[in-house]
């Protein structure tokens, strides 16, 4: 089973107590993936919240007429997946492993049962995940004046 | 103080609240109104505040150089503004203008917070609406980012 400081590591989870960790090790799978392998893929359904315990992963996007751009690289404490499961939307982006990584992943049921059995600590993983998406719409609309400015060229 | 409450239970945000919190957020609210191209955040000030849009739209603008702005994309009625820089404590990452004369509801950080602390369920549904809240902008930003990439490219 996943131990506690590897959880605390990821930035979901820095604020949980030894308790609250251990609820959410009972449900957290883990594998290994390979250089280059693909994890999730734009369009399809998103049935897992990504942790990366250790490596990289690329995540890119189509541009139409361009082919596959690399739009973020996600490092050790970081997270993906998790859009598709609070909006049960398809998956906004494609990722996959840079280098050989170590995943620990949670599905959807487990998410929502997360969610739904303990409120402090879902509120806890809530605000973790609300303010890694404040940083990373703060992140993206900086891209988009550079992207411009490139544009103007 | 009934018509803010209606306001609220419309937007996306407040929704999923119970009505006696409904009403807690009502009587914290500041009724507001701006005229056209009257900037109502700006980017790099600090958060001070969530607007609600009651009438007319506003543009989210950002800045790319001293004059120019590109609107990324329109709110409207309902439509909630200046959330992420109160749930991060950061500033305004984009400035919002009014783009018709518009009429608005603003809560202050404190006392969206002290509605969240009454109780957890309260802060529960918030959080709850504001991830889909902030993940539906950040998939809209993503794909102007992909626009932008692709003319580049080109």
């Amino acid at each position: 089973m996943i131990t506690r400081d590897e959880l605390k590591k990821n930035r979901l989870f820095r604020e949980f107590s030894g308790q609250e960790l251990d609820m959410v090790r009972i449900v957290v799978d883990e594998g290994i993936y390979d250089d280059g392998r693909l994890i999730i893929k734009e369009g399809g359904p998103g049935e897992r919240l990504y942790l990366i315990d250790a490596g990289k992963c690329s995540v890119t996007t189509q541009i139409s007429g361009a082919g596959t751009e690399e739009i973020k690289l996600l490092g050790e404490g970081d997270f993906f997946g998790e859009m598709s499961l609070i909006e049960a939307a398809p998956v906004s982006a494609t990722v996959y492993a840079r280098g050989r990584c170590r995943l620990l992943w949670i599905d959807r049921k487990a998410f929502d049962r997360l969610i739904a059995e303990d409120m402090p600590v879902a509120n806890k993983l809530l605000k973790a995940i609300i303010l890694t998406l404040c940083e990373r719409a703060r992140d993206t609309t900086a891209k988009i004046e550079g992207y411009y400015k490139m544009s103007q060229f | 103080m009934e018509d803010r409450i209606k306001i609220l239970a419309e937007c996306e945000l407040f929704k999923t609240l119970p009505p006696e919190a409904l009403e807690m957020v009502a009587a914290r609210c500041y009724e507001g109104e701006a005229e056209a191209g009257e900037a109502l955040v700006v980017e790099g000030k600090p958060a001070d505040g969530l607007y609600v849009i009651v009438e007319g739209n506003v543009d989210y603008i950002k800045k790319v150089d001293e004059k120019r702005g590109l609107v990324l994309f329109r709110w409207r009625p309902g439509d909630v503004l200046g959330l992420d820089p109160v749930m991060d404590g950061k500033e305004h990452y984009v400035t919002a203008v009014a783009a018709t004369p518009v009429k608005f509801l603003r809560i202050l950080p404190k006392d969206l917070w002290a509605v969240c602390a009454a109780d957890p369920l309260y802060e529960h549904r918030l959080f709850g609406q504001t991830l889909l809240i902030q993940s539906s902008g950040l998939r809209q930003t993503t794909l102007r980012l992909r626009e932008f990439l692709a003319k580049i490219i080109k």
